[in-house]
C-alpha cells in the first residue's frame, strides 16, 4: 500500500507544523473580514435603526452593539462569540447568522463537492490515458476538449442547459430546490445540471494537469524500472505512476475547490438555489452587514480548512514531502 | 553453444534518421560485454532496443534480436515475458531509478510475486537475504523505508537487488555508475560483477568509461554515431587499439606526466587557517537544529603557480571547502588569507581585490552561464571592475581570450547554441580574462565526454603554464589528478586525511582511504601499466 | 508542430474580438444605450443583426459596446494586479528577511480568501463601479502574482550563473537587476496571459451578479442577467453575449499554451 504510515516521527513533525501554520493563517483572516466591513462609510447603528434613527435610539445601539469600545476590544468580542457559534443577527430578517450559513452551506457544499468528485473520477483516469497515448489522435482530442471546456463560462454553461433540458425538453424543473432529506429523487433533479454544469468544466481543467504530471511521470526512470521487471502495464499505470502523477493534481483539485467556494453565487443565482453564494450577493445588495460578515468569514474558514486537508493527504502520494 | 543475445544487423530509427546502423553482437552465457562510445553513439538505444524499452519516438527499423536462440518482436507478448526473469535493467539515474511513492520492500517484492510461486513470507526472506547480500545494514526494518531515505549508491544497490532477486540470464546496465563518486561506483560494480558471476548471468555493460571497461569486461565493441567500430577481447583491444577512433579514446585516458620542479620555497598565495563551514541540520520541531560540520577545522596553503587537486568522495567536503575559499560560502570560524591579508571578514570594496585575483569555474556547463547573454558579453563582464575601461576595450580583449581558448568566431552566439565542452570554455574564458592569481576548478571536466575532457584539460593545462595561476582542482576522478596537479590533498568527513606531492600520494598513500580511492580509480590500464613501471607510447 | 494550429485559432479568435472591440470605438450599427420601447425583443433582420432586447436596444451594438468595456476593464485590472503583485514578489523575493515576512503573512492572508471572495467584500464596501471593479478584482488576483514573481525570483537566485555573478565581485544590486530579473520575465508573460482570462471571466460573473460596471453600460455579463426572464420568448439574448465571453477565452488559454512552450523550454536549454 503506498503512503506514509501514520506513526513515523517525520509524519507527525509534518502534520503538527501544518496545523501550527493555520492557526494565524485563521486569526489574519478572520481580522481582514473584520476591518473591512469596518470601512464601509457610514455608522452601523444608523443603518439598523433606519427611520427610528433618533440621537438617543443610536446612542443606545452603538453601547449595546458595543460600539463605543476600541476597536480591538470589539474585533476580539467578535472572535469570542464567533468561536461560540454567535454571529450576530441578519439585519433584514433578524435571523441569527449562524443557523442560516449552516443551513445554507448544505446546499452549496451539495453541489461544490458533488461537481468535483465527479470531475475527478472522469478527468483524472482520462488525463492518465491521454498522456499514455501521447500525440495520439486521442490525446489531441481530449486537450482540445479540455481547453474547449475550461474556457466556457460556467453560469453561461448553466443557462444554456437551463434553455435545453429545462425549457425546451422539460427534463428538470427551472426554478426551486428541495432538500435531499425531504425528497430525495426531487432533490435529485433539481441539482442535475448545476453539478452536471460544473463538473464539465472543471473536468476540462483536471484533464490537462493530470495529463501533463502524467507525461511527466512516465519520462522517469522508476516506471522503464516498472516495465523492465515485467510488471504489466496496467500495473504501471495504476501503481507506479498514478501514486506520482496524482500529487501535483491533488494541489490542483484544493485550488479549484477553493475557486467555487468563492464564486459559487453565479451558479446559484443561475439556478435559484438557496445557497450561501446567493445568501451573501443579497446580504451585500441589502447591506446586511453581519451577514457579508459571516458568510465571508465561514467561506475562508473552510477553505483553509480544504487546504489543511490538501496538505495532510499529500504525503499519502508524495512521501518526500515529510523530509522537509 | 547458444549465445544469451545475438543481434544482427540491428537499425533504430528516429523520425527518419538513424541512430543505429546495422550493429551486430553476441553475448555468450555468463560473459561481459561492454558497449562503449561517447554520447550520440547510440549504445544507450541499442540497450533499450534489446529489452524492448525505446523511448516514444525511437523505434526498430531493422535487423533481428534474438535471445537464446528464439527471435523476439518487438511489443510482442513474448518479449514482456522475458523481462524480469530473462531480461533484467538497472538504470543510471539513481535519484529516479526507485518509485519516490513506495517503500523498497513493497518495490522488491513486486517482482517475486509476478513471476514465482513464493509466498509472502519466502519472498520477504528473499528480499532480505539480498539485501544484506548487496550491503545495506539492518534489511529487516529498512525494507519499509522509502527511496528517498537512502543515498545514491545505496540506491542502486537496492535496485541491483531488486533485479538480480530475479535471477535474469542477461542484465543490462546502462552506465549504471555514471551518477556515483569514484568510491562508490568501485563499489557497485565488484557487487554487480560478483552478482553476475554467482548466478551466471550475463552482461550488457553501457559505458563510456574506459577504465571500468578494463577492469569489468570480457569483450568490447566500441561504438560511434551509431555504427560498430571495433570489437574484441577487453584487454587487447585497449593496449592495442587498431582504429583511430578507439585510438583516439584510449589516448583520452589520463597520462601521467613527468612531475614539475616545485618552485623554492615562497609565501603561500592564499592560506585557509583552521577553516570551519557548518550547516544546520534539518532539525524536529522543537528542538534547536544540530549543526553538521562540512569542514572541520581544515588548514590549507596554496602557493603561487602551484596545481592543487583536492580529492574525495560525495560528502567529504571539498567542494565546500573549495567555495569556502572564494568566499562564496560563509565560514563560521578560521581565517582565511590572501597575499598574506586577512580577508575573513572583509566586504564591500576592501574584498574587490580578493574577487579581482580570485575566481572559480563551475562543474555544470549548462547552467554557470546567463542564458540569455551573448559568449561575448558573458567573457567581457568581468572587465566591468575594476571601473574605467571602456566597452570597446572590454569587447576587444574578450574576443582576444575567446580565441584563446579556442572559440574564434563563436562570441555572437548564446550558450543553448554551443556543445557542453564549448560552453566549458566559455567559462573558463571568462574566470582567465581577468587575469587571476588563484582559480578554483569545481568538477571543471567531470560532466564532459573523455575526448572533450582530455582536450579542456589541456587548455587548463596550457593556460595555467602560460600564465602561471595557483589553482585548486576539485574532482573526485583521480585520473583527472594525474595529468594536472602538482600536489595532492585528500579530504574525508569535512577534515583533510592526507596531502603530499602528487607521486607520493599516488604510489605510496599512507592513509587507508587513499588507498580505498587509489583502488578505485586504478582500474585504468595506463595507470596501472605506468604504476608497474612499463613505459607507454603516447 | 502543436504549436502552429493553437497560435492560428488563438490568434484569430482574439483578433476578432479585438477588432470588435476597435470598430466599436467609432462606429456600431446603432446607438447602444438608446432605448425604442417600439422595437422590443425583435427578432434578428436586416436591420438588428441579432435583434434587440427588452429596452430596443440593438443587441448586436450592445455586443460591441461590450467588447470595448470587458477587454479595457480586463486590462487596466490586469495592470494593477501586475504592478502590485510584481512589485511585493520581488521585494520579498529580493530583500528577504523580515521585509519577505511581513510582506509573505500579508500575502497569505489575502490568497487565504478563494477565488472572487476578496473580490466581492471588496466591492461591498465600494459599491459597484468600473473603477470599483477594476480596484476589486486587482486587489483580488494581486496575491497571486506575488507568490508567482516571489517564488520565480527565489529560484533564479539559486542557479549556478547568478552565484558566478556574484564570485567576479559583482554588487548584489547589479547580479539582482542584470542576471535575476530578465528571467523573472518569462513566468510574468505567461502568468499575465492567464491573468486576463481570469479577469475577463470574473469580470463577467460580477456583471452577472449586479456587482460590476452598472447599468445602462453594456458588458457581456450583464446583458445575460438581463437576458434571463426572456429566455423563452429571445433565446439568443442569453446565448449571444456567452459565445463573445467563451470565444475570448478560447483565444486567451490558446495563445497562453504557445506563450507557454516557447518561453520556457528555452530557458531551461
Amino acid at each position: 500500500m503506498p503512503g506514509a504510515c501514520g506513526c513515523s516521527a517525520e509524519v507527525l513533525s509534518y502534520v503538527l507544523k501544518r496545523l501550527l501554520v493555520a492557526l494565524p493563517t485563521l486569526l489574519l483572516v478572520a481580522g481582514s473580514v473584520f476591518f473591512l466591513m469596518r470601512l464601509i462609510p457610514g455608522d452601523p447603528a444608523i443603518v439598523v435603526l433606519g427611520d427610528a434613527a433618533t440621537p438617543e435610539a443610536v446612542a443606545d445601539l452603538r453601547i449595546a452593539y458595543g460600539l463605543d469600545r476600541p476597536v480591538l476590544v470589539q474585533f476580539a468580542l467578535w472572535i469570542e462569540r464567533a468561536l461560540g457559534g454567535d454571529l450576530g443577527r441578519s439585519i433584514t430578517s433578524g435571523e441569527a447568522v449562524g443557523p442560516l450559513i449552516l443551513q445554507r452551506f448544505q446546499v452549496t457544499a451539495a453541489i461544490v463537492f458533488a461537481s468535483v468528485g465527479l470531475a475527478v473520477l472522469i478527468a483524472v483516469p482520462l488525463g492518465m490515458i491521454a498522456a499514455w497515448k501521447q500525440n495520439s489522435w486521442g490525446d489531441v482530442a481530449a486537450v482540445a476538449g479540455a481547453t474547449f471546456l475550461l474556457s466556457i463560462p460556467s453560469f453561461w454553461l448553466g443557462l444554456i442547459f437551463l434553455l435545453v433540458f429545462g425549457l425546451w425538453l422539460g427534463w428538470v424543473p427551472v426554478v426551486g430546490y428541495v432538500t435531499f432529506a425531504e425528497d430525495f429523487w426531487g432533490a435529485l433533479h433539481y441539482i442535475v445540471l448545476p453539478v452536471a454544469t460544473l463538473a464539465l468544466i472543471e473536468t476540462g481543467v483536471l484533464i490537462r494537469m493530470a495529463r501533463a504530471s502524467t507525461v511527466e511521470v512516465l519520462r522517469l526512470d522508476y516506471v522503464a524500472h516498472a516495465r523492465a521487471k515485467g510488471v504489466p502495464e496496467w500495473r504501471v499505470l495504476a501503481r507506479h505512476v498514478f501514486p506520482n502523477a496524482f500529487a501535483p493534481t491533488l494541489t490542483l483539485i484544493g485550488l479549484i475547490m477553493g475557486s467555487l467556494l468563492g464564486g459559487i453565487a453565479v451558479i446559484e443565482t443561475v439556478f435559484t438555489l438557496p445557497g450561501l453564494g446567493r445568501l451573501l450577493v443579497e446580504a451585500i445588495f441589502a447591506r446586511d452587514y453581519p451577514v457579508i460578515q459571516g458568510v465571508m468569514l465561514f467561506i475562508a474558514v473552510i477553505y483553509v480548512v480544504v487546504n489543511l486537508v490538501v496538505d495532510l493527504l499529500y504525503p499519502v502520494f508524495d512521501p518526500r514531502v515529510t523530509a522537509g | 553453444m547458444t549465445p544469451v543475445l545475438a543481434v544482427e544487423r540491428l537499425s533504430i530509427a528516429a523520425r527518419g534518421r538513424r541512430v543505429v546502423e546495422e550493429l551486430s553482437f553476441h553475448i555468450a552465457p555468463g560473459e561481459t560485454l561492454a558497449l562503449v562510445g561517447e554520447s550520440g553513439s547510440g549504445k544507450s538505444a541499442t540497450a533499450r532496443a534489446v529489452i524492448g524499452l525505446l523511448p516514444p519516438g525511437l523505434a526498430p527499423d531493422g535487423g533481428t534480436i534474438r535471445f537464446e536462440g528464439t527471435a523476439l518482436t518487438a511489443d510482442s507478448a513474448a518479449l514482456r515475458r522475458l523481462r524480469g526473469p530473462g531480461i533484467g535493467m538497472v538504470f543510471q539515474e539513481p535519484m529516479t531509478s526507485l518509485n519516490p511513492a513506495h517503500r523498497i520492500g513493497a518495490q522488491m517484492e513486486e517482482g517475486l510475486a509476478l513471476h514465482t510461486r513464493l509466498s509472502r513470507a519466502q519472498r520477504r526472506d528473499c528480499c532480505i537475504a539480498m539485501l544484506e547480500r548487496v550491503g545495506i545494514v539492518d534489511p529487516a526494518s529498512r525494507l519499509n523505508a522509502f527511496p528517498h531515505e537512502f543515498s545514491g549508491g545505496m540506491r542502486q544497490r537496492i535496485m541491483l537487488a531488486s533485479v538480480m532477486l530475479l535471477r535474469p540470464r542477461l542484465l543490462i546496465a546502462d552506465e549504471p555508475t555514471t551518477a556515483l563518486d569514484t568510491l562508490t561506483q568501485a563499489e557497485v560494480m565488484d557487487l554487480m560483477t560478483g552478482l553476475a558471476r554467482e548466478h551466471g548471468t550475463a552482461l550488457l555493460l553501457i559505458t563510456h568509461d574506459l577504465g571500468l571497461v578494463a577492469r569489468y569486461a570480457d569483450r568490447a565493441l566500441v561504438m560511434q554515431r551509431g555504427r560498430a567500430v571495433e570489437e574484441g577481447p577487453a584487454a587487447p583491444l585497449l593496449d592495442n587499439p587498431r582504429e583511430p577512433y578507439t585510438r583516439a579514446l584510449v589516448d583520452a585516458l589520463p597520462r601521467r606526466g613527468p612531475a614539475r620542479p616545485m618552485a623554492a620555497a615562497s609565501a603561500p598565495l592564499i592560506e585557509a587557517r583552521d577553516l570551519r563551514v557548518t550547516y544546520p541540520k534539518r532539525g524536529a520541531l522543537f528542538r534547536r537544529a544540530e549543526m553538521f560540520r562540512a569542514v572541520d577545522d581544515v588548514s590549507l596553503a596554496i602557493h603561487p603557480g602551484e596545481v592543487v587537486a583536492l580529492v574525495g568522495g560525495s560528502g567529504s567536503g571539498k567542494t565546500t571547502l573549495g567555495r569556502a575559499m572564494l568566499r562564496l560560502v560563509p565560514c563560521s570560524a578560521g581565517q582565511l588569507l590572501f597575499r598574506g591579508q586577512e580577508v575573513t571578514q572583509r566586504s564591500g570594496p576592501a574584498l574587490m581585490d580578493f574577487r579581482l585575483g580570485c575566481q572559480i569555474v563551475f562543474q555544470d556547463p549548462y547552467s554557470s552561464l546567463d542564458p540569455r547573454m551573448r559568449v561575448r558579453d558573458i567573457v567581457a563582464e568581468p572587465l566591468r571592475l575594476p571601473a574605467g575601461m571602456p566597452v570597446g576595450e572590454r569587447h576587444r580583449r574578450a574576443d582576444a581570450m575567446l580565441e584563446e581558448v579556442g572559440l574564434d568566431g563563436l562570441g555572437a552566439r548564446f550558450p543553448h547554441a554551443l556543445s557542453g565542452g564549448q560552453r566549458q570554455r566559455v567559462a573558463i574564458a571568462r574566470a582567465l580574462v581577468r587575469d587571476p592569481a588563484f582559480i578554483v576548478a569545481d568538477e571543471a571536466v567531470s560532466a564532459l565526454d573523455a575526448t572533450v575532457r582530455k582536450q579542456v584539460l589541456a587548455l587548463l593545462r596550457e593556460q595555467q603554464r602560460r600564465r602561471g595561476f595557483a589553482c585548486l582542482f576539485v574532482t573526485h576522478d583521480l585520473g583527472v589528478v594525474e595529468e594536472i596537479a602538482d600536489r595532492i590533498v585528500v579530504m574525508q568527513g569535512g577534515r583533510i586525511v592526507e596531502q603530499g606531492p602528487r607521486d607520493a600520494v599516488l604510489d605510496a598513500p599512507a592513509q587507508d582511504y587513499t588507498r580505498a580511492l587509489l583502488a578505485a580509480a586504478l582500474r585504468r590500464p595506463g595507470v596501472r601499466q605506468a604504476a608497474c613501471g612499463r613505459r607507454r607510447d603516447s | 508542430m502543436r504549436l502552429r494550429p493553437n497560435l492560428l485559432i488563438g490568434g484569430t479568435l482574439l483578433g476578432l474580438v479585438f477588432a470588435m472591440a476597435g470598430t466599436a470605438l467609432v462606429w456600431t450599427p446603432h446607438d447602444p444605450v438608446r432605448t425604442n420601447l417600439r422595437r422590443r425583443l425583435v427578432a434578428p433582420s436586416r436591420d438588428y443583426w441579432l435583434g434587440t432586447d427588452e429596452f430596443g436596444r440593438d443587441v448586436a451594438s450592445r455586443l460591441m459596446e461590450g467588447a470595448v468595456t470587458s477587454l479595457s476593464v480586463a486590462a487596466s485590472t490586469v495592470v494593477v494586479a501586475l504592478v502590485l503583485g510584481v512589485a511585493i514578489g520581488l521585494a520579498g523575493g529580493f530583500l528577504r528577511g523580515w521585509t519577505d515576512r511581513i510582506l509573505g503573512a500579508v500575502n497569505d492572508t489575502l490568497l487565504a480568501f478563494p477565488g472572487i471572495l476578496l473580490a466581492l467584500g471588496l466591492l461591498a464596501v465600494l459599491g459597484p463601479s468600473r473603477w470599483g471593479i477594476v480596484l476589486a478584482l486587482g486587489l483580488a488576483y494581486a496575491p497571486s502574482v506575488a507568490r508567482v514573481v516571489r517564488g520565480s525570483v527565489l529560484s533564479i537566485r539559486e542557479r549556478e550563473f547568478v552565484e558566478a555573478s556574484r564570485a567576479l565581485g559583482n554588487s548584489e544590486r547589479y547580479t539582482l537587476l542584470r542576471h535575476v530579473l530578465p528571467h523573472t520575465a518569462a513566468p510574468v508573460i505567461v502568468l499575465a496571459t492567464s491573468l486576463f482570462g481570469w479577469i475577463i471571466l470574473s469580470e463577467s460573473a460580477l456583471s452577472f451578479l449586479g456587482l460590476g460596471v452598472p447599468p445602462p453600460a453594456a458588458t457581456w455579463g450583464n446583458m445575460l442577467a438581463s437576458a434571463r426572464p426572456f429566455m423563452d420568448k429571445a433565446p439568443l439574448l442569453s446565448i449571444a453575449p456567452g459565445v463573445m465571453i467563451a470565444t475570448c477565452l478560447l483565444g486567451v488559454n490558446l495563445l497562453g499554451d504557445v506563450l507557454r512552450d516557447l518561453l520556457d523550454p528555452r530557458d531551461e536549454a
